[in-house]
């Protein structure tokens, strides 16, 4: 596909006219790239299909059966039971509360993740200039670590008598029992999250700055606009592929938040940290395979219409 | 759950591809098409599949009893343990291939949390292994994955009768062989009771003055830890005090849940007073729960003999005998001193290729001899009642309390769906902890509840 | 001195002045950026330190930092009862084959999706990108049961199949293919070379940044992956480090924090090593990768 400038319209309906033209006139081309094009991506096919698509499609029937724990020496051994599964769902009061933790926890870690990131990036790259790789592989340490002994360690961190309110108190707040309250439970896990995301949206943004072009910056300086104000009017608009990518990932992962809650507070208290993908699992360990599945289901539509929204919405902005 | 870095959730946008947008123009049409051949392709697949699905009617429970006989065990026997006492009780499982020569025997330790999921995917996979030592049975009982268990493994009135109850279903077949048990007893610091001059409680009301001189003790945060929740598997607190006050979770002839009694009100009430009186600590994390008894944060707690082992390791430096801590029988309530029994039960996968052999294996190692060897090793109860007058077995002040105290023990109830309803019980029992709701309410929802969940089989 | 310069002296002044609030701007940043980091890794001082203390220390409460006294065994551990290096090499060849496969997969179909044109072509990504939404909850169950059907529960083949064709992976290759200039592959196409060969010997030598960012984020999802290997790992000499970290830190009455904080040093070292020697190709793939 040559670039070409063209000036009018016309000229541009001739060029196009001529590419197709050149297309067509090289089926070969075409040809060979219908049948090896086939080949390149068979193997990535396979294994997809297989262990991908072909899971998906079995869970999805699943889902309309009212297969349990009993069934599984004989796993077709199973009544259709319809929709009844997603029907006892939408009276399930559980269900809906661990729908509402689920969206309430994204709604608070995505910003907070995504500022945390994007200052940190920020700072690393603009701010200071020795020992970046210092920092960049500290602050992303929180990532890779595993979320076992992380829990253990965040667990004691909170404790009515912990770390944490220790430093509270020193500038005179009284820290509440964070994972023993029902209205603190959950903050306390976005907090974690946040922490143990920002890392990754760190060495996003940092990438995206990258592609900030110098000179715009420069200019901008020379033109006497401070640190913010350059911030602010040149580099976050560049930034804003970057930004929607962020976001879409960040919210995608975060719908399925099940390990925090898991090892930290497994689910309580009183199921106030209990996610939707927590509440399948525990249907799971309940043996009920089916009513878990189309619970898992429901959570999959609700990534689907979000991460499409967010896509309409947020790239729209820059059209 | 893969986390969020996952070779799931990380895409980039495709940017704006100006060949696809022109293809697309010109083949749009043909997009639909593929389009909806493609779901409607999906949909009768979907259906042909679900076509095939189908419940057979129902056979009964006709369960065939085997027997085993008494020719040597031959061949290979594998073993998935939960807990650490397989490999402990390697000496014990080497006497037995010395006795049998033809037999190999190879022991897997698996936590406690992870055993019931692993032995599901193996029934689901078909690699079960030979025999499994597990706590939870009866889950497994509808699945068709565990035998019943044979004649001839102990006889009849040998084992502890509470724990065999534990493994049946619903008509009263044995599908598990108990091998030690377990009550969790009251356990407190002995110089404390004696700077607060008290002694060991036997009724409800004496177990609360107790704990309230306990708990005016120099240097004793909280008298006692009492478990909140589900995390701290609040139920096992409940169900003792709901068993001591008459309480029974089955109607008598077990066909349906009666968890909403007078004898759940008062269970409820008398666990929400230990913390509006200031003597549990409604906050506590089950990861500091025995370090906390052991500095004298926590004066007492309930726990089982095999608190001993943790202990010992924990105060090396005082050393762990009756004179730094003492156990006792729990205090009754209006009609006995039930604790909550737990302990491990040997079952047998239906898929064993070596089924024979592993029973042959259970009923050697249920013989008197062997479980006081089990004992020596692991410190745990036997299940065989005749060892527990034997004095290699009721040893020390601790064995003698926890045999006493197996007079009178609840255990799980023995039904498919225990798993949800003890969870039911763990929520409502929190809310009236931390004063969402009133025991009789709680107690009224707990039996709605388990009412609407069933009892599985 | 002369006119001139003491014209200049306010305007020096002025960017000395402006140079000094730089630098007092600089210096705070970097405490600021201490302090942050400090936080951050506060929990992993007390992991690392707490995995040289003895289970009585660490049962302690009120917690203690520096340790009282030192001890390896919680190490020692590691390698005597529990069998490390097994647990270790077991996440490598894991991880390593699911990086080599996605490499070459990844690679394979995003050029094919970026550069040539197939029937299926439009399904398949519409299908790629369903996949990325789906949580993995939704598949576990029946994944096992396929994998449990071919024989390769507690094998690492069955730790390593299902992760081979990631979703993320075709993006970012798809992506950053499209970069490729089409010229470069016409004239090796009039040349007459296969398209093997051009992709070969053309296209991936110039995918270094993508290729290296889709081989850390791999190995990195592989690595960490625990509920997967903790289902299909049945026993211990397939245990991936995650498993075994969870499994063996498990004690009776409460988890032993030695060796679970050991443990959870002993998996985090790899990783940061990588890191350390990667993160430059790491923030460079990303960059080029078509984050426009």
């Amino acid at each position: 596909m040559t670039s070409t400038v063209v000036a009018t319209a016309t000229d541009r309906r001739a060029a196009r006219a001529a590419e197709g033209r050149l297309r067509r006139r090289s089926p070969r081309r075409r040809g060979r790239g219908g049948l090896i094009g086939l080949l390149f991506a068979l193997p990535f096919i396979l294994v997809f299909i297989a262990f991908g698509v072909g899971p998906l499609l079995a869970s999805a029937a699943m889902s309309f059966t009212d297969m349990t724990v009993s069934d599984i020496r004989n796993p077709l051994g199973v009544d259709v039971v319809g929709f009844d599964q997603f029907a006892q769902l939408f009276h399930d009061r559980l269900f809906w509360q661990s729908l509402g933790v689920t969206m309430t926890f994204v709604l608070l870690s995505v910003p907070l993740t995504l500022a945390a990131g994007l200052a940190l990036a920020v700072v690393l790259d603009r701010g200071i200039r020795r020992f970046r790789a210092l920092f960049r592989v500290g602050f992303y340490t929180p990532v890779i670590t595993s979320i076992v002994a992380v829990a253990v360690v965040w667990r004691y961190l909170l404790q009515p008598d912990g770390i944490v309110n220790s430093a509270l108190e020193t500038i005179g707040i009284v820290g509440p029992n964070w994972l023993n309250d029902t209205r603190t439970a959950l903050p306390a896990l976005v907090a974690m999250s946040v922490w143990r995301g920002m890392g990754n949206m760190m060495i996003i943004f940092l990438a995206g700055l990258q592609a900030v072009p110098r000179e715009t910056l420069e200019a901008a300086s020379v033109d006497g606009a401070g640190p913010w104000r350059s911030f602010w009017s040149v580099t976050l608009p560049q930034l804003r592929p970057t930004m929607l990518l962020a976001t879409v990932i960040l919210t995608i992962g975060f719908l399925q938040i099940f390990e925090e809650p898991f090892v930290m507070t497994g689910g309580g208290p009183l199921a106030s940290t209990t996610s939707l993908s927590l509440f399948v699992y525990n249907q799971f360990g309940y043996g009920k395979y089916a009513y878990g599945t189309a619970a898992a289901y429901v959570l999959f539509v609700i990534i689907a219409a979000l991460a499409v929204l967010q896509f309409r919405v947020l790239r729209s902005k820059e059209n | 759950m893969v986390t969020s870095v996952t070779a799931g959730s990380q895409h980039s946008i495709p940017a704006t591809d100006d060949g696809a947008q022109r293809k697309d123009n010109g083949v749009f049409q043909r997009r639909h098409t593929h389009r909806i051949t493609g779901l409607v392709t999906l949909g009768l697949t979907a259906t042909l599949v679900l076509a095939g699905c189908g419940r057979a009617d129902d056979p009964g429970m006709d369960v065939e009893v085997g027997a085993i006989d008494s020719t040597p065990a031959v061949g290979d026997i594998e073993i998935w343990a939960a807990g650490d006492f397989g490999v402990q009780a390697a000496d014990l499982f080497s006497a037995f291939e010395a006795v049998n020569d033809a037999v190999d025997v190879v022991v897997t330790d698996v936590p406690w949390t992870e055993i019931n999921s692993k032995v599901t995917n193996a029934i689901a996979a078909g690699t079960v292994p030979d025999l499994v030592l597990i706590g939870d049975v009866s889950q497994l009982i509808p699945t068709g994955g565990i035998q019943p268990v044979p004649h001839g493994v102990v006889e009849d009135g040998a084992v502890y009768e509470n724990a065999l109850k534990r493994s049946q279903n619903q008509n009263g077949v044995q599908y598990g062989m108990p091998w030690y048990v377990e009550a969790r007893m009251l356990w407190y610091h002995t110089k404390i009771a004696q700077a607060a001059g008290v002694q060991a409680p036997t009724t409800w009301d004496e177990q609360t003055a107790f704990l309230q001189k306990l708990g005016e003790v120099d240097g004793v945060d909280w008298a006692v830890g009492m478990p909140v929740g589900h995390a701290s598997f609040a139920y096992q607190a409940i169900m003792p005090f709901f068993a001591q006050a008459g309480g029974s979770a089955l109607t008598p002839d077990g066909t349906a849940w009666d968890l909403g009694s007078e004898a759940m009100v008062k269970a409820l009430a008398y666990y929400k007073s230990f913390f509006d009186l200031g003597l549990a600590n409604p906050d506590a994390s089950t990861d500091n729960a025995v370090q906390t008894f052991v500095s004298g944060q926590v004066a007492a707690t309930f726990q089982g003999s095999y608190l001993a082992a943790v202990l010992d390791q924990a105060v090396k430096v005082d050393g762990f005998s009756a004179a730094t801590f003492t156990a006792d029988v729990r205090p009754a309530g209006a009609v006995n001193n039930a604790a909550y029994l737990g302990g491990a039960t040997w079952v047998v996968p239906t898929g064993s290729k070596n089924a024979d052999s592993a029973w042959k294996l259970v009923k050697w190692l249920q013989e008197a001899p062997q479980q006081v060897s089990m004992f020596q090793i692991t410190n745990n109860l036997p299940s065989l009642t005749s060892t527990w007058t034997d004095p290699a077995v009721a040893t020390d002040a601790f064995m003698k309390a926890g045999i006493a105290q197996m007079s009178n023990t609840v255990s799980d109830v023995p039904v498919p769906t225990w798993s949800q309803v003890l969870a039911v019980i763990d929520a409502e029992s929190e809310k009236v902890v931390r004063g969402g709701t009133t025991p009789e309410d709680a107690a009224a929802t707990i039996q709605q509840r388990a009412e609407a969940i069933g009892l599985g089989w | 001195m002369t006119a001139v310069s003491s014209a200049l002296r306010p305007a020096r002044e002025a960017a000395t002045r402006r140079a000094g609030v730089r630098t007092l701007r600089t210096s705070l940043t970097y405490v600021a950026l201490v302090v942050a980091l400090v936080g951050t890794m506060l929990p992993f001082l007390w992991m690392v330190l707490g995995s040289v203390k003895t289970e009585g220390e660490l049962m302690k409460v009120p917690i203690t930092w520096w340790p009282e006294t030192f001890t390896w065994d919680n190490f020692a551990t590691w390698f005597t009862t529990l069998d490390f290096p097994r647990f270790l090499s077991n996440s490598v060849i894991v991880a390593v084959l699911v990086v080599v496969g996605n490499l070459l997969f990844c690679s394979m179909v995003g050029y094919a999706l970026a550069k040539m044109d197939f029937p299926g072509k439009k399904p398949l990504f519409a299908a790629v990108l369903v996949m990325l939404m789906v949580p993995g909850v939704v598949t576990m169950i029946p994944l096992f049961v396929l994998i449990a059907n071919l024989g390769l529960v507690n094998t690492h083949a069955g730790l390593i199949l299902p992760f081979l064709a990631a979703p993320f992976g075709v993006f970012l290759m798809r992506q950053f293919m499209f970069g490729i200039p089409d010229e470069l592959i016409e004239a090796a196409r009039i040349d007459g070379a296969s398209e093997m060969r051009i992709f070969a010997r053309i296209v991936i030598p110039m995918c270094g940044p993508a290729l290296a960012t889709l081989a850390i984020f791999t190995f990195l999802a592989s690595w960490n992956n625990f509920l997967w290997p903790l289902i299909v790992a049945q026993s211990g000499d397939m245990y991936t480090l995650p498993v075994a970290l969870s499994l063996y830190s498990a004690g009776k009455v409460g988890p032993q924090y030695g060796i679970m904080m050991a443990g959870a040093v002993l998996i985090i070292v790899p990783i940061v090593v990588l890191f350390l020697f990667l993160q430059r190709y790491f923030v460079a793939g990303l960059a080029t990768s078509g984050l426009k």
